[in-house]
């Protein structure tokens, strides 16, 4: 008898936490950190229906569902010592928007029939696969173009403008981003709101354009 | 340092979201959503906490009382446990310093268990 392990068995390996970390995640997984989660997760979902993915309700529920869950299988791991679970969430949701970002982005360029090699593994192996590829020439020239609306967006905001320009130099904690866009901690505050703003408005640009295509 | 647009893209979209944390509002179905959700995972949770028991130890039957405890009165039982732990001096000893509330067959029981000798 010959046997077969995939990717699926692969991943349902028992996991047997410690007391501590038990406790740590009891003690992380308030109410409040949950909604902020899931608020998180709303706005990246808007980033996912930019490039042509899913964004609904029911989509952002999932992903911190499944990053809590997952982190509970212990498909995603967490060390208590290393980040707060409220960091480990948000890294999840932020990794898997990426990856569906990217999977939207190459399903907008890939033929119908192409065969879905994804679909038989498991959902980590399939984040790392996403995440190993390197986006294509028309993923790029289309985020290119979606950073173009959100300058234009932002019109004469300034500080919208430093942040982008910040990002651009390879600035990523906030920081940078303040250091090299030479904000003040109260005016980054702000302006990182206004960027939320604009990001909102963007994802709504994109559903009125697929409206007007269809 | 190169960064391509797709991550720059990325990064604008993170800090936005960290903002939305931040500052964004929750309806009455976000919180009635996180309450079930904050539900699901306790039970996970009391699940992982139950793992970390120790199997619980198989329950052993009780051997039958010897022959020559069954035969004895309750006076005789005591001073039989009388003379043990006596000749033994403190090497032995156990819960109940009233004997009084053991009935007989707890006094046989407990002679049982202190007797060494070889079962008939």
């Amino acid at each position: 008898m010959t046997t077969t392990t995939t990717a699926q068995q692969l991943c349902r390996t028992a996991f047997t936490p410690s007391e501590d970390w038990i406790e740590a995640f009891d003690r992380q997984n308030t109410d409040e950190m949950r909604k902020r989660a899931q608020r998180f997760a709303r706005s990246r979902a808007r980033f996912v229906v930019r490039a042509g993915g899913r964004g609904d309700d029911l989509y952002v529920a999932e992903l911190v569902h499944d990053a809590l869950t997952d982190t509970l299988l212990g498909v995603c791991s967490w060390d208590p010592l290393a980040s707060t679970l409220e960091a480990h969430v948000f890294s999840v949701v932020r990794f898997r928007t990426k990856n569906d970002r990217v999977r939207a982005l190459r399903f907008r360029h890939q033929s119908l029939d192409a065969p879905d090699a994804a679909g038989v593994m498991c959902e980590v192996e399939t984040s790392l696969a996403a995440a190993a590829s390197s986006p294509s020439p028309e993923s790029l020239t289309f985020s290119a173009e979606v950073i173009a609306q959100l300058r234009k967006l932002a019109g004469d905001d300034v500080e919208i403008h430093r942040i982008v320009d910040a990002i651009e130099q390879g600035a990523t904690v906030p920081r940078e981003i303040m250091s090299v866009g030479q904000l003040s901690a109260k005016t980054w505050r702000k302006a990182r709101l206004r960027l939320a703003r604009i990001v909102e408005e963007l994802s709504n640009h994109v559903r009125l354009e697929a409206r007007r295509h269809a | 340092m190169t960064i391509n647009h797709e991550d720059i893209l990325d990064e604008l979209s993170y800090q936005a979201a960290l903002a939305e944390a931040d500052h964004g509002t929750s309806t009455r179905a976000d919180d009635r959503w996180s309450r079930e959700l904050g539900d699901k995972l306790q039970a996970r949770l009391a699940e992982l906490r139950r793992n970390l028991l120790p199997p619980p130890a198989p329950i052993e039957k009780a051997k039958p009382v010897r022959r020559k405890w069954l035969a004895l009165e309750r006076d005789e039982l005591i001073a039989q446990l009388t003379s043990i732990t006596q000749a033994m001096s403190g090497a032995v000893q156990y819960a109940h310093r009233d004997l009084q509330g053991l009935s007989d067959n707890d006094l046989r029981q407990l002679l049982d268990l202190l007797d060494t000798s070889p079962r008939d």
